[in-house]
């Protein structure tokens, strides 16, 4: 019990002690490259207090923006921490933003950063921003209270629906430890008038190469996202101008490696879900053209995935569909003789996709006409 | 000659012990040539009994046989409840308990007639165990009545009240009640040996018979239950524990009685089965919240923010922007606050009780949060708190828990979630490694026993096939 005790009063004690309204709450952190410095551009909680509040409203006014320049990330954060009040506090961070052209220099050393102090929380997404953070947080937003929660809310709520994928500094710190592989992150901008989504960037050796304008993305998403779910307008088989909604979702997704004659290859099958939500026009649907509807997603799905898988092998060089991970889970002895990376524009990607319409809703093919 | 100089004598002694101030009585009455004296105290005596059933008897016989005590006590009096004694140095005793002593010039036998009557309240409602759907008959502070509530629903004849007689001075009766094929009769040997063992000059009430029962006087934690209904006292007996009814208190005692028994109303053997074990949740957790939500809060606000999600702590550093003192200062003066508050309240007449409610609310939950003293989340916290420490069915587990709550707000000051969890744990081991009358405190829980916890929780009396493990009583079986 003395050891406990004695170890406690060591180990931790008041000098730990401060009250959460004493602290700096950092929102949104951006990284940015200006000249030969780091850029550091941040916005930090505005505590409103009772007197400036509405009777019984207790709220956050908005934030604070601040900008802070070093040539390397402590004499950035050494000169950030000598405009602040009180001590900085990172766990409030809901996203960390990197410019473009900071990107393209490579963000692993910040990543690494936020690996090792502490009250970062590895759970935060990281985007690539085409105009400078400082630019995004002080364009703002009026649907959120501050651009650091908007871009979080939004990524979250388009990942649900399986539109973007939500990379976390955690995962992205996994894919770096392995070495061999690439990873995306979500691109945004201003675009329209509004900070938006606008494709996916993406990394090899954490340095940005190319972006994958949003329109291309589905591909990458059918093999990276948790959650599919899309929704598309499909021409009728009956080829006659009518066009059936469908929305698709992601049932069964397998992937499995092999290694034959010098050569992975990579069988991805996958088993989608169809729902056919409503037709354009009404009219009956049969069994048969049902069948060749489920054809035509299959088709249309295994297109978008070789597309972008031929990109990534021929343009990229680099596996961002983290195969590698397959493979040397499957292959761990052969994974340790090859280079990943060289071996990855080689193989050979084969694609299965299954498609089944389980709810037909309006279609009866019974009946002449509907209604 | 010397039978008359001893007659004298004896008149004369109690001649004197009606002279003094100890508000003794004495009815000198002649009834065929022979002298009768009565003696009792006129506060404890039901008058109209004395008169209609011993003095008026004994003055109408005209009968042929020479008037004797024995002849009366046999012929003469009405009154049920007599015996005889000759002790001297006994009458007294008597006559301070209450007796009327009724002494005879030829006899050196004397009777005592119970002539009893105390002024008493009736049978009401509980104060502070109340209930909605149990019983509502509560001890009062008469003896008798309480015996009686318990005779009244316990029909068995093996239900045993061993008396006592405890306080030099007070000489208050203590009735240890149990099922003789029930009960463990170590846990009896125990009780009685202990009860033997008081050589206080007074017992005024039952918390005295606790103190004295439990092993050691700074025990933190009460070791004995309390009843204030006759149904919660019965239901312990048939489970095979002991109950105490200590002349003059309205509350008995319950022995052993672990920890988790605290946490258990005698309604919830009444109601429905899923109600009961909801019950038993809710007051789990408002146990748990009562010693903990505080320090939590502190430790929380102060040292660990990161472990809440982003929104929360902005809305909570949002509370206490305005708030002077830091969080710890704020707690500790908040908790205070609660306990004038709940202290005045209960120490207030009942008419203007509701009042300091009313003031607490507004200058508490209002005033001070407008003035930026404390922050609206701290009064949700400490409203918590006080709220959820009053929902123990037995509110003495509370005691502690309310003491506890100051050295666990500290010790969190201090070292954080680290010194919390340590402050918890060592009043785990302290609960844990304590006994009720040689039952361990925290059964079921340690040692485990499935059966008595499910019991426990369920409290279905169709369920509820063998009595507590714990206990180790003879009869084992219920049903």
């Amino acid at each position: 019990m003395c050891f406990v005790l004695i170890s406690t009063i060591l180990l931790i004690g008041c000098w730990d002690y401060e009250d959460i309204d004493k602290k700096s709450l950092v929102i949104s952190v951006g990284v940015d490259r200006v000249g030969d410095k780091v850029e550091f551009s941040t916005e930090v909680a505005k505590l409103i207090s009772r007197g400036e509040a509405a009777a019984e409203q207790v709220a956050i006014k908005g934030v604070y923006r601040d900008v802070s320049y070093g040539k390397t990330f402590e004499e950035a954060r050494v000169s950030y921490d000598s405009k602040r009040a009180y001590p900085t506090f990172l766990g409030t961070t809901r996203v960390v933003v990197f410019s473009e052209k900071y990107a393209r220099e490579g963000i692993e050393s910040y990543l690494n950063r936020i690996n090792n102090i502490f009250d970062y929380r590895k759970t935060l997404p990281a985007v690539v921003s085409r105009d400078p953070p400082r630019k995004l947080f002080d364009f703002g937003v009026e649907n959120d209270i501050s651009v650091g929660f908007f871009i979080e809310h939004n990524l979250r709520f388009l990942e649900r629906t399986g539109a973007v994928l939500y990379p976390t500094i955690g995962e992205l710190l996994s894919n770096i430890a392995m070495g061999e592989i690439g990873y995306v992150l979500p691109y945004i901008g201003i675009d329209e008038g509004a900070i938006r989504y606008l494709g996916l960037a993406v990394m090899k050796d954490s340095k940005l190469i190319e972006i994958i304008d949003v329109k291309d993305t589905k591909g990458i998403l059918y093999i990276l996202a948790d959650q599919l779910q899309s929704t598309q307008a499909i021409p009728s088989p009956k080829e006659n101008g009518n066009l059936y909604s469908v929305k698709k979702t992601l049932e069964k997704r397998k992937i499995k490696t092999d290694y034959n004659d010098g050569r992975p290859i990579i069988h991805i099958q996958l088993d989608l879900k169809g729902e056919l939500q409503y037709q354009y026009h009404i009219e009956p649907v049969s069994d048969a053209e049902i069948k060749k509807l489920e054809q035509e997603i299959s088709q249309q799905v295994k297109k978008d995935i070789l597309k972008i898988v031929e990109r990534t092998q021929k343009e990229f060089e680099c596996d961002i569909f983290r195969f590698g991970m397959y493979f040397r889970a499957d292959h761990p002895d052969i994974y340790k003789q090859i280079k990943w990376k060289e071996e990855y524009p080689k193989a050979d990607i084969r694609v299965m996709v299954k498609t089944k319409i389980v709810n037909q809703h309006l279609s009866d093919p019974n009946a002449e006409k509907k209604y | 000659m010397r039978e008359m100089k001893e007659k004298d004598k004896r008149i004369m002694k109690i001649e004197a012990l009606c002279q003094g101030d100890q508000g003794i009585s004495m009815r000198k009455l002649w009834a065929m040539g022979v002298e009768v004296h009565i003696l009792y105290i006129p506060q404890l005596t039901d008058r109209k009994r004395l008169s209609h059933d011993i003095i008026k008897p004994i003055l109408e016989y005209h009968g042929k046989e020479v008037m004797t005590i024995d002849m009366i006590a046999a012929a003469v009096v009405y009154i049920d409840d007599i015996s005889m004694d000759e002790d001297e140095e006994k009458i007294i005793d008597y006559i301070l308990d209450g007796y009327s002593v009724i002494l005879m010039a030829n006899s050196k036998k004397y009777m005592i007639a119970n002539t009893l009557k105390i002024e008493k309240r009736n049978v009401e409602s509980p104060e502070i165990q109340n209930t909605l759907r149990g019983p509502k008959d509560a001890f009062t502070e008469n003896y008798e009545a309480n015996l009686s509530l318990i005779r009244y629903r316990i029909k068995d004849p093996a239900l045993r009240i061993q008396q006592h007689a405890i306080g030099r001075r007070t000489k208050t009766r203590v009735a240890v009640i149990y099922i003789e094929d029930i009960v463990n009769h170590q846990y009896v040997e125990k009780i009685n040996r202990k009860l033997q063992e008081i050589r206080v000059d007074g017992i005024l009430a039952s918390g005295h018979i606790e103190k004295f029962i439990v092993d050691n006087a700074f025990s933190l934690f009460p070791q004995a239950g309390t009843a204030e209904r006759s149904d919660r006292a019965c239901a312990s007996i048939l489970k095979g524990m002991i109950c105490m009814i200590v002349e003059g208190s309205n509350i008995a005692l319950i022995v052993p009685y672990p920890f988790m028994e605290f946490l258990d109303a005698g309604e919830d053997h009444y109601d429905n089965i899923f109600l009961a074990v909801l019950l038993k949740w809710v007051r789990i957790i408002a146990l748990l919240i009562t010693l903990t939500l505080s320090s939590l809060y502190i430790a929380v606000v102060a040292f660990h923010p990161d472990i809440l999600p982003a929104r929360y702590i902005l809305a909570l550093a949002s509370t206490r922007v305005m708030v002077p003192v830091n969080v710890a200062l704020e707690t500790f003066i908040m908790e205070i606050v609660a306990e004038i508050l709940r202290e005045a309240s209960t120490r207030l007449p009942k008419q203007i009780g509701p009042a300091i409610g009313i003031v607490g609310t507004i200058v508490i939950g209002q005033a001070a949060v407008g003035a930026g003293l404390v922050s609206p989340l701290m009064v949700v916290v400490i409203s918590l708190v006080t709220m959820a420490s009053f929902l123990a069915p037995d509110h003495t587990i509370m005691n502690p828990i309310r003491i506890l709550r100051f050295p666990l707000i500290i010790v969190t000051a201090i070292f954080g979630l680290l010194g919390f969890v340590l402050g918890l744990t060592m009043i785990m081991i302290k609960v844990i490694s304590m006994k009720s009358l040689g039952v361990p405190y925290f059964t079921p829980m340690v040692p485990f026993n499935l059966t008595d916890l499910k019991d426990y929780l369920f409290s279905d009396v169709t369920l509820a096939k063998k009595r507590p493990k714990f206990l180790n009583t003879r009869d084992k079986t219920r049903q």
